[in-house]
């Protein structure tokens, strides 16, 4: 059930109408089928029965000839001569009969047909071979097998519970009812024979027999007869009308049958009487014999009667399936209309709907909001239709009215949401913005306050220290004020020494002038050495050149160069070396000339400060005698503020605490502020896939 | 066999003295424009004018200091027609010539293809002196540049 349930929510409404539409066209299909194998089975069997009508039609002259031949060939057996004459005549038509029947067999039929037809060849091919008793009994299973033959086709014919019951009963007579009185009369036909071939008249027995053939086609058989056929004309009547072939033809005939039949009946229930006793078998004999012949054509003719009405009955039949056929075909094609057009009309609005509602999921609304204003669905939507009367409005119109306000709703509401968000968002924003600020501020704050703090520390050390120093500068002031005194007197003595200083740095100055002057003649000396030894070189290079070229005759010649050349190197070696000397000394005399300058300038500088210094200490000592008591006062201020300054730093302490605490805080509150701001920011995102229609 | 040597680079390097024609006092040269560096120019030696190498630059790719112990020494270059010519060179420290022995000459081992004239190595005093030849001093091109075919001799 679920899996169902769950395959019809995959088909779209037009599959479900047309399905359901399916599911109600299935029982007329069937009912269809059934119809219609119906009515080809009524027309199958009457078209058996047009068949069977054949052996029908052929059989009561069949019957009868062959009671002929049969009572014929008995008179030939007495010696009767004039016998033979329609004998070959009566063969003929029997074997016509015959071969009819073999014509029309069928699967039901053919066992007997075959049988008779065996028995008609034996018959024939006996001739005179045979004794009369084998071939009357021949004869008389011949009459057997076709009686047989007839009841089996008309047993087979099973239309009684056919609607149309004149046909049953047509047949009732034209087969074993006629067939009986046939039998009856060709019974009666025969003894009355018998009698004329023997040449006698009819004796008591013979009129008994006479009698109750007679006694049972009037009374029994005739009675049936006309009641089936009164029914079968009756029903026709009904059926068909009143001026049919079959209502003129056939009565006519049967009233002749039944009249000759009771003209027999009546001369023989009158030869009975003992006045009339000699009665002529020949008369009886004409008449059974035409009475036979009546009964014959009324067999054929209403045979042929039947026939007409099976033909017409297959032709109603037919002409009916085909109206349910088409009837049917009718229906159903305009049922399938029926749910097209019913389909289109669910389907159309719905679609229409659909497209909107995605619209809004994906987030159109403004789209959706400009379609609806737009008058796309008016014609769903308005109460009235074009002719201006209310109309009824169905489901589908009420949920596009639906869908039509709440878009509406929607719209309004996602207008207020926006405009609410980007407020809300201007005031985290802000929030934010002044939280940070003020955060910024306290965190100065903070840092100042630390600042204050450590300057204020820095401040009570100090102080403490500046008090400790003050306490040592008052003791130290007091010595100094005695110290001082004592140090002017000093002060001459060290003036008249400097004095003698300045004078011997003047001389040592003049020195090293002259000694620098006396260098620089001992430099240009040792040029003058240099070069004569690169000279003293070179030669003695070329003059070992040329005694090498010179070979072995020069031997002397290059001892002599080789320690001209050393000589020259070492000349050169030495003044190099003086030269290198006389620089440093040259390098130290300037190092000492001016060290000497600067020596008498320091001399001069102490000679001018001591000068001062003298001066300075008797003011000195004039001043400090009078600070004594100026720095017990400030010495107690310095305590003063030594303890102010703690306090300070404690207050300083406690203010830092708070700072942080206000710090943290606002952490906390700026933490919230952009939780708030994030959130709106969300929010916007989602109704910003919503465009709306302001 | 007397070697006049002379320093280039820090190392000592010398010349065979029967190839030296005299040492002279560092010239004063005139350059060549467009010469190579270590063509120091053409200076003027007995009335003749020669033109001058440094071997320094030659050597080293630096030119020589003006030093006293800086000199010209003039040598008979030999050029592989059989023309020879004075040719100047300037090297540093050179100062001193020094005794070999043949016998203890050492072959050039290492061939190197931008310095063809090493020709050789000496020992003298713990300190290893190498030889220059004098004909593979420079390349044809600069050879045929200073002492062209058309100046005969």
């Amino acid at each position: 059930m679920e899996q169902i349930n769950k395959w019809l929510a995959r088909l779209k409404i037009a599959h479900k109408l047309i399905l359901s539409s399916v599911v109600f066209a299935l029982p007329i299909a069937i009912l269809l089928y059934y119809v219609t194998a119906q009515y080809n089975r009524g027309i199958s069997t009457c078209q058996r029965e047009i068949a069977g009508t054949a052996a029908l039609e052929v059989s009561p002259g069949l019957l009868r000839d062959l009671w002929e031949v049969q009572s014929r060939a008995s008179l030939a057996n007495s010696g009767a001569t004039n016998s033979s004459t329609g004998l070959a005549e009566t063969r003929k038509r029997i074997d016509d009969a015959v071969a009819t029947l073999q014509r029309g067999e069928d699967l039901i039929t053919e066992n007997l047909i075959d049988r008779l037809s065996g028995f008609w060849r034996q018959l024939e091919a006996s001739g005179s071979t045979m004794t009369l008793a084998e071939q009357a009994a021949l004869d008389h299973q011949m009459v057997e097998t076709t009686t047989q033959l007839v009841l089996v086709i008309l047993d087979d014919s099973s239309l009684i519970l056919d609607s149309e019951l004149h046909t049953y009963y047509l047949m009732n007579v034209t087969g074993p009812l006629l067939l009986q009185s046939q039998a009856a009369l060709a019974e009666a036909g025969s003894v009355a024979l018998k009698a004329k071939a023997q040449g006698r008249r009819l004796d008591a027995r013979d009129l008994t027999q006479l009698q109750a053939q007679c006694g049972a086609l009037v009374n029994t058989i005739f009675p049936r007869m006309r009641y089936s056929l009164e029914t079968a004309l009756r029903e026709d009547k009904r059926l068909h009308g009143t001026d049919t072939s079959f209502q003129k033809n056939v009565p006519p005939l049967f009233e002749r049958y039944v009249e000759l039949a009771t003209q027999l009946s009546l001369a023989v229930s009158n030869s009975s009487e003992p006045a009339s006793a000699a009665i002529d078998p020949g008369r009886f004999v004409q008449m059974a014999s035409n009475a036979e012949d009546a009964g014959v054509s009324l067999g054929e003719t209403s045979t042929k009667e039947l026939r007409a009405l099976l033909s017409k009955r297959i032709a109603e039949d037919r002409r009916s399936r085909s109206e349910a056929l088409l009837m049917s075909l009718f229906c159903v094609g305009l049922a399938a209309g029926v749910v097209v057009i019913v389909t289109g009309n669910i389907t159309r609005p719905l679609n229409r709907v659909v497209n909107l509602t995605t619209d809004i999921a994906t987030g159109k609304v403004k789209e959706a909001f400009d379609r609806l204003k737009g008058g796309e669905f008016r014609e769903f939507i308005s109460d009235e239709d074009g002719g201006g009367h209310a109309r009824t409005r169905d489901e589908i119109c009420k949920l596009i009215g639906s869908v039509s306000t709440m878009t509406e709703s929607l719209n309004g509401l996602l207008v207020k949401v926006i405009q609410a968000c980007n407020q809300v968002a201007g005031s985290a924003t802000q929030m934010a913005a002044a939280v940070r600020e003020v955060e910024a501020s306290v965190s100065e704050q903070a840092a100042s306050t630390n600042q204050v703090s450590a300057t204020s520390k820095e401040i009570y050390a100090t102080v403490q220290d500046l008090a400790r120093t003050m306490a040592s500068v008052t003791k130290m002031a007091s010595d100094a004020a005695n110290t001082a005194s004592g140090g002017v007197n000093n002060l001459n003595g060290i003036r008249s020494a400097i004095d003698g200083l300045i004078r011997s740095s003047e001389a040592m100055a003049r020195t090293f002038e002259s000694i620098n002057e006396k260098t620089a003649n001992i430099d240009k000396v040792i040029t003058t050495i240099t070069k004569v030894a690169n000279r003293t070189n070179l030669l003695s290079l070329n003059a070992a050149i040329e005694a090498e070229k010179a070979g072995g005759k020069a031997g002397g010649f290059s001892v002599v160069a080789l320690e001209m050349r050393r000589l020259a190197d070492q000349t050169a070696v030495a003044a190099l070396d003086i030269e290198k000397q006389i620089r440093e000394m040259q390098q130290t005399v300037r190092e000492g000339v001016s060290s000497v300058e600067s020596h008498a300038q320091q001399t001069q500088a102490s000679s001018t400060a001591v000068t001062e210094l003298s001066s300075g200490l008797g003011q000195v000592i004039e001043g400090t005698t009078k600070l004594g008591p100026q720095f017990e006062a400030v010495n107690s201020a310095m305590q003063m503020q030594s303890q102010g300054a703690g306090q300070i730093a404690e207050a300083m302490v406690n203010l830092r605490e708070a700072a942080s605490q206000t710090k943290a805080s606002l952490a906390e509150f700026r933490e919230v502020a952009e939780d708030l701001h994030n959130a709106v920011g969300e929010l916007q995102g989602e109704v910003g896939r919503f465009s709306t229609a302001s | 066999m007397l070697l006049l040597i002379f320093q280039a680079g820090g190392q000592t390097y010398g010349l065979n003295t029967r190839e030296v024609i005299e040492v002279a006092p560092y010239p004063v040269c005139t350059p060549l424009p467009h010469a190579p560096a270590y063509v120091a120019g053409l200076a003027t030696w007995r009335g003749r004018t020669v033109p001058v190498i440094d071997l320094s630059a030659l050597i080293d790719g630096t030119p020589a200091r003006p030093l006293l112990s800086t000199r010209l020494l003039v040598v008979e270059y030999a050029m592989p027609d059989g023309r020879s010519h004075p040719l100047g060179l300037v090297a540093e420290k050179a100062v001193e010539t020094i005794v070999f022995e043949q016998a203890r000459h050492e072959p050039q081992k290492v061939k190197i293809p931008d310095a063809p004239y090493l020709n050789g190595t000496e020992q003298h005093a713990g300190r290893l002196v190498q030889r220059l030849a004098l004909d593979e001093l420079l390349p044809a091109s600069v050879r045929d540049l200073l002492f062209p075919e058309s100046e005969a001799e």
